[in-house]
């Protein structure tokens, strides 16, 4: 049995925490892998959508974005009426698992180039297209029995309201990766001069960027102690439901099996970069190291060590 | 820990299980999804008698730099 090089990275940057190696990455380099790995993603799928683009695509997004209002429609009652959350924290905490994290899909793209499964490179479009839904969801799930406001409520309100539209549209997830996208469909065969830096280096790079989320989930393990077994369980079966939904809509609309453990696994991730910076400016009063310890100590190691197997093998299973 | 949330906890630890079960015969992976459904179903258990978990709920994680900041030894100098 083999070892996938990024998940032994992911290890070892877990046991080197546990340990309490002196392992410190210089200031500012995860930012700087998590950039390289949104406009490497943009770059691929640009180039692939330069090549690929039908008019097939466009109602395949619509059923991808319909995924993205229904993730966080699911996740809300569970933690609302089962988990007696209050309004706002389930809100946040669905809006998150209803995004993606870009993360845990350079991860799967990773695993499918290991296993040499074929998918359809198009589908950073889908990353795109399903970061927004669900942070709009979730803010109007938190607002639904809001009515009564008098004025100065309603000016803070617009202010609050163009803030957060600009950290919807314009959050460095969204920009690069929409970036990247539009540079790789226009950049035709000049892409090549930038492909031996983003593409040939990018499993490097995300072993890196592994090592320190592994160093990071690591830090979160009293978090998820404190958590209790509620959250623990909701932070495990929300992705395998929403991977489940994912992979069945992956294969409905036509993609390879490929494409439908993306899929899967885009329906599994819950976000940790851009949807904590909306929800801080749509939601201030929930409490947002819920969500973030949930996604990025429970979900994200899950996704990483079994999820995103999991998803390949149902998905290989269904298709024979 | 509600009964509400104890019966969500317990129950996605058996259809974790389970489905675990159901794909180890395709592959190893499988097992890891069973040793997560027990794990769970293990601290259901465990926990069921701990109040309400959202009361304890950790507050929001300090940034490194604010915390080196605050680590910082003051200066105990005072101007004359």
């Amino acid at each position: 049995m083999q070892l996938d090089v990024g998940i032994a990275f992911f290890l070892l940057g877990v046991i080197a925490t546990l340990v309490r190696a002196d392992i410190k990455f210089p200031k500012g380099l995860y930012q700087s892998l998590t950039l390289f790995l949104m406009i490497a993603i943009g770059l691929k799928g640009g180039v692939a959508l330069a090549e690929h683009a039908s008019w097939n695509l466009i109602s395949q997004s619509i059923y991808v974005i319909l995924l993205g209002l229904l993730l966080p429609l699911i996740a809300f009652p569970v933690l609302y009426f089962i988990g007696e959350f209050k309004r706002y924290d389930a809100a946040s905490i669905a809006a998150h698992y209803g995004s993606v994290s870009v993360g845990t899909y350079a991860v799967a793209v990773g695993f499918l180039e290991a296993q040499n499964i074929a998918y359809e490179a198009y589908i950073p479009l889908f990353v795109v297209l399903l970061e927004m839904p669900a942070i709009a969801i979730g803010i109007a799930l938190a607002r639904m029995k809001k009515t009564t406001k008098d004025s100065s409520e309603n000016s803070q309100q617009t202010n609050d309201k163009y803030k957060l539209l600009h950290e919807v549209f314009f959050n460095q997830g969204m920009v690069l990766m929409v970036g990247g996208l539009l540079i790789g469909l226009v950049a035709g065969d000049r892409i090549e001069r930038v492909t031996p830096f983003f593409f040939d280096l990018f499993n490097g790079i995300l072993a890196l960027f592994l090592l320190e989320m592994g160093m990071m989930a690591a830090r979160r393990l009293d978090d998820i102690k404190r958590l209790g077994s509620f959250m623990l369980a909701f932070g495990v079966g929300m992705p395998m439901v929403g991977g489940l939904l994912g992979c069945f809509l992956g294969l409905a609309i036509g993609l390879s099996p490929g494409g439908a453990i993306l899929l899967a696994v885009l329906g599994a991730s819950a976000s940790y970069i851009a949807v904590p910076a909306a929800m801080r400016v749509a939601l201030p009063q929930a409490n947002h190291s819920l969500s973030i310890s949930s996604s990025l100590g429970i979900t994200f190691p899950f996704n990483v060590l079994i999820g995103i197997p999991t998803f390949a093998v149902i998905t290989q299973w269904i298709t024979g | 820990m509600t009964s509400k949330q104890f019966h969500f906890s317990v129950s996605t630890g058996i259809l974790l299980t389970l489905l675990g079960a159901v794909i180890v015969s395709k592959a190893p992976i499988g097992i890891g999804l069973i040793g997560l459904g027990i794990a769970i179903l293990m601290l259901s258990i465990l926990t069921k008698n701990n109040k309400h978990q959202n009361a304890q709920m950790p507050s929001l994680p300090i940034p490194i730099e604010q915390t080196q900041q605050s680590n910082r030894p003051h200066s105990t100098k005072r101007v004359r």
